[in-house]
């Protein structure tokens, strides 16, 4: 089994509302230093994806966090072993008390998803799963007002988008995410 | 500086110089203890201890740069996944420090005879395990220096890394600047009969190593400039780009130029005097010229524009990928 998001980014207004979420349930710290225009780490990015030319131009805007990867390069690279895939639900998630901060992870990661808080270790989406263990949704699915951001397996999350146009993202690395627009 | 890669900063740079650094060192040393014997201890003594050293400071760069150092001193935990270049480099230099350290130990009389006092089999058999340790280390020292150019050429979604040619360069490097720094040292310190024959085969040495250097970085550039549009990206960085003064002046005029006229002028006869002078200005410009190289490859390390570009043809609406 291997869970993953579904991201309606025809429903996603960027409100950023995810990331706050994210950061408050996973208590990340909002900033590493106090130089001004410095953030903390985000685990769920909300990006704006500008495209076509005046006057056709637009914005769309998406939430991503890990990809939670069929073949993650992030595993594959870490020397102490500190990020494993989840057998039962192919969820990444890393280890805090083996993660040495080499930084290797975020140079294998095509999304650039590894980031370092002041700990020094690796931080990134652990797919909330102090919450779903217990069956609840992860913090951004739950707090986005538009309801543009789905959690589940990939089987339901292919099923739910069947009549939504919404597409696997490819790569190399299998990312676990769909996305319409 | 703007538009370059500075996640990993000037202490992995020096890591990865130290390391090339260090192996470079090993392996000229044990190839004039294996070819010339005895003759010119000193220098096969400096080399070894140089190799060892550098390799050993190198280690301790990089130890300060990640985020938990002494967790990561823990090697049989921190370093488990052998699957990882990371990994595998980490348990080659901790091994390259020993085995260095050991090969030194065996080229330094005082401790040999201090050692031997105790243990006579290694003082009558020294010569035997000198030689064993000198064809042994030459491999292992290799392997130190393309692991240097291995730990980044092995990250796909950074296309100025992600090829053969990096871990090529770095050992071509690592080969110039280490048996330059031998020479350096061999051309200001032999004296005595057979001393006139080794600094002209050394010297011929490094020139031919510094023309490998160069054809490999050419060569290298070439094929990033032929290729995607990040690579190529990333190599006008270096031509023509921010890190290009750092390049040229450093890395080509300093690191290569200047060494290669050195040497030229020294191994041809023109100069005969300025015997000091000379030898220092070329290791001093070939070792500048290596560090800088890990800096300006480390710069161009920045990421694919399009890592997933599904993700921009999904959301543009160019082309959905099925």
């Amino acid at each position: 089994m291997q869970k993953g998001f579904y991201i309606a980014t025809e429903r996603c207004m960027g409100c950023h509302t995810c990331e706050a979420a994210c950061k408050n349930w996973n208590d990340v710290e909002p900033k590493v230093t106090d130089k001004p225009g410095t953030q903390g780490p985000k685990w769920r990015r909300v990006t704006n994806i500008e495209s076509g030319a005046y006057p056709d131009a637009q914005i769309i805007s998406v939430s991503l966090a890990c990809m939670h990867c069929g073949e993650p390069a992030c595993v594959a690279v870490c020397p102490a072993g500190a990020i494993s895939k989840r057998a039962e639900d192919g969820i990444v998630v890393g280890d805090q008390n083996k993660c040495i901060g080499c930084h290797y992870c975020f140079f294998a990661c095509p999304f650039g998803v590894p980031q370092y808080g002041s700990s020094g270790t690796m931080q990134k989406c652990n797919y909330c799963l102090d919450r779903t263990e217990k069956g609840q949704e992860p913090a951004c699915v739950n707090s986005c007002p538009a309801q543009a951001i789905k959690a589940g397996t990939m089987d339901e999350l292919a099923r739910y988008t069947q009549e939504r146009m919404a597409r696997k993202l490819a790569g190399s690395t299998q990312p676990s995410v769909l996305i319409s627009r | 500086m703007e538009g370059l890669q500075t996640t990993w900063g000037s202490l992995i740079a020096v890591d990865l110089f130290m390391g090339g650094l260090g192996a470079g060192c090993f392996v000229a040393a044990a190839m004039i203890a294996l070819t010339t014997g005895e003759r010119f201890k000193p220098t096969v003594r400096f080399g070894a201890w140089a190799s060892a050293i550098a390799i050993a400071v190198g280690t301790l760069m990089l130890l300060t740069e990640v985020g938990k150092p002494f967790r990561a001193l823990v090697l049989f935990k921190s370093f488990s996944n052998l699957q990882s270049w990371m990994a595998i480099g980490a348990w080659l230099v901790f091994g390259a420090i020993l085995f260095n350290g050991l090969f030194a130990l065996f080229w330094t009389e005082s401790v040999l005879k201090w050692v031997g006092a105790g243990v006579k089999f290694l003082e009558n058999r020294r010569q035997v395990f000198r030689t064993i340790l000198a064809v042994l280390g030459i491999f292992l020292n290799l392997g130190v220096a393309f692991y240097t150019g291995m730990l980044l050429g092995v990250l796909p979604f950074r296309p100025f890394w992600n090829t053969w040619w990096l871990p090529a360069l770095f050992t071509a490097s690592a080969l110039y600047t280490g048996v330059g720094l031998v020479t350096a040292y061999a051309t200001l310190r032999e004296r005595g009969e057979g001393a006139a024959r080794l600094r002209k085969f050394l010297g011929v040495s490094v020139i031919t190593l510094i023309l490998i250097e160069g054809v490999v970085l050419g060569y290298y550039l070439h094929k990033m400039l032929q290729g995607s549009a990040d690579a190529t990206r990333a190599a006008q960085l270096l031509i023509s780009g921010a890190a290009s003064p750092v390049f040229w002046i450093i890395v080509v005029g300093l690191g290569l130029a200047v060494p290669l006229l050195v040497c030229l002028s020294k191994v041809s006869g023109p100069v005969k005097r300025a015997r000091v002078v000379l030898p220092l200005l070329a290791i001093t410009s070939c070792l500048l010229g290596g560090l800088a190289l890990r800096f300006v490859v480390l710069w161009a390390g920045v990421p694919a524009s399009l890592s997933s570009p599904s993700l921009v043809q999904i959301l543009t609406g160019i082309r959905f990928v099925p």
